[in-house]
């Protein structure tokens, strides 16, 4: 993100009172555990969103923070290929207004604006993260006029248990799903554990988000998607596998995924993880070695 | 007797006596897998009277319950039902972060032709402790099929297991809820976090599969009965 000292632009631009109330704000910090949680799923959410980003190629550098100091610092992205920046104001409450209060949203929306425009920020966009459905239809249909040209709202549920959130289609899973290897509940939910942990023991050093993903991906296993070449089994191990009635494979993201149906019996499958480039070489060995003509001598004698 | 434990049926000496072979400190692998055999059989009676000879049910297990509690379930439930089929299902349970949540992602699973279309679930698992297990399990099966009723059975839950699992589905799917259980504790180890005193420890090594690892290399008996016909 731009190097500038916040608090001398601050005092620059708005003036020392202005000053003073951010100074306030940033000591003040989240009232309670539900923010927290709020904050951590939300997180998770959106840096979900950015590895897609730098999977797909829609930009090369991202990075991210939380409680970066200015006056809309809940969780920020920076796109550094087009200098802009989306703030985040999380709301996990019914009772929100635009400009009630001493310090309204909207002023903190316009204040962060103008800072973010004065440290150089081509692009800055505030949004206003709201769990509660009624309060967005509300905010989203009223948004001030002098902030309307940078800001959004968007509705972000809030969820105590992520299995059921993932049941329910909760946006997160649709977030998770594009970066991950499969499209399973107990996957999608495992990736959910380690993107919230990785996130939550290194939110203080880490805003790359390609080094956040060095990070998960060092937790095995994560299921994110490897985008690793896909390797090709031998000639020999794979006319052997080739030739097993009802057995089919694929191999994907370091991994063998596996499938063996039988009308009578049933239906069997799952993955072997390939991680180093000798686990392939050991297991066409395997194979070789073994020769299974059916799926009982393969699952017995080598899977 | 141990105050932090709380048998469902008191006056069951038969019950207690397999609850009791569990945490025997000389008990052998073959006596181990036995006594999960008996109280599967065990837990399979005690559901009698709610299951229904018009009814099929389709009984969800982990690998290593496999042979032992959920086959004791199964040989349990013949006569009393329709139809028994199997789900099995090997989890790799850990805690990927330090300090954070556990997770059980699902690496192998085999499900018999026609387990899906069964009216009910049968949930089994040696023991209920965070319902982690149980709740990724269960988790897989719903997202392709509509049970009336999901039965979850154990010889020993935790105290606090049933409101955990309840509150990882939605309500929608937790009302379909009825456990089943034989002794609830209320303590956990505080250098393992297991369920004390539980079934003994820690159930791979005492069904005889060391650890983890080996676990997931085993093709259950029930599995290849079903699989290779």
């Amino acid at each position: 993100m731009p190097e500038f000292d916040i608090f001398e632009t601050v005092e620059k631009t708005l003036g020392a009172e202005q000053l003073k109330y951010l100074q306030n704000k940033l000591r003040g910090g989240k009232s309670n555990s539900n923010g927290g949680r709020y904050e951590s799923n939300f997180a998770v959410y959106k840096l979900s969103q950015c590895i897609k980003s730098i999977f797909d190629g829609v930009t090369t550098k991202l990075e991210v923070a939380s409680q970066e100091p200015n006056f809309v610092d809940d969780f920020v992205v920076w796109d550094a290929d087009n200098s802009s920046k989306e703030s985040f104001q999380l709301k996990n409450s019914a009772n929100v207004t635009w400009n009630s209060g001493a310090h309204p949203i909207a002023t903190d929306f316009d204040y962060h604006y103008q800072i973010d425009r004065a440290c150089g920020v081509e692009k800055s966009v505030t949004t206003l993260t709201m769990s509660n459905e009624t309060l967005y239809d509300e905010l989203s249909q009223t948004i001030p006029e002098e902030i309307s040209h940078h800001t959004n709202c968007i509705l972000f549920e809030d969820y105590t248990s992520v299995n059921t959130a993932l049941i329910e289609g909760h946006a997160v899973r649709k977030a998770l799903s594009d970066i991950c290897v499969y499209n399973e509940i107990d996957k999608l939910e495992h990736l959910h554990v380690v993107i919230k942990g990785v996130w939550e023991d290194n939110k203080s050093d880490i805003r790359d988000v390609d080094k956040f993903i060095e990070k998960v991906r060092a937790v095995k296993p994560e299921f994110l998607h490897s985008f690793a070449s896909t390797d090709v089994l031998d000639c020999a191990a794979s006319n052997i596998l080739n030739n097993i009635d009802g057995f089919s494979y694929i191999i994907l993201d370091k991994r063998l995924q596996y499938e063996y149906s039988s009308d009578s019996g049933g239906m069997f499958n799952g993955f072997k993880n390939m991680d180093a480039d000798s686990d392939w070489e050991e297991f066409c060995a395997k194979v070789v070695e073994v020769n299974p003509q059916s799926f009982r001598e393969l699952l017995l004698g080598v899977l | 007797m141990n105050k932090n434990r709380v048998y469902k049926y008191q006056d069951r000496g038969d019950i207690i006596s397999h609850l009791a072979g569990l945490l025997s400190p000389q008990v052998s692998v073959s006596d181990y897998q036995n006594e999960m055999y008996s109280l599967g059989q065990l837990l399979a009676d005690c559901i009698g009277n709610r299951v229904s000879i018009n009814s099929s049910y389709c009984v969800v297990s982990t690998a290593e319950d496999a042979d032992f509690l959920a086959k004791g379930v199964i040989d349990g439930l013949l006569g009393k039902v329709k139809q028994v089929k199997l789900a099995c299902f090997w989890n790799y349970h850990s805690t990927p972060i330090n300090g954070g949540v556990s997770t059980a992602p699902i690496i192998k699973k085999f499900i018999e032709t026609g387990a899906e279309s069964s009216d009910n679930l049968i949930v089994v698992k040696s023991i209920i402790s965070g319902s982690c297990v149980v709740k990724t399990n269960l988790t897989a099966l719903i997202e392709s099929m509509d049970p009336k009723k999901i039965f979850i059975l154990s010889p020993v839950m935790h105290v606090d297991a049933a409101t955990k699992l309840e509150s990882d589905f939605p309500k929608s799917i937790s009302k379909r809820f009825d456990f089943e259980y034989l002794a609830m504790d209320k303590l956990r180890d505080p250098e393992t976090n297991e369920v004390s005193p539980g079934i003994g420890g820690s159930v791979y090594k005492l069904l005889g599969f060391g650890s983890q690892e080996s676990k997931n290399n085993y093709t259950p008996e029930l599995v290849k009965a079903r699989l290779f016909v």
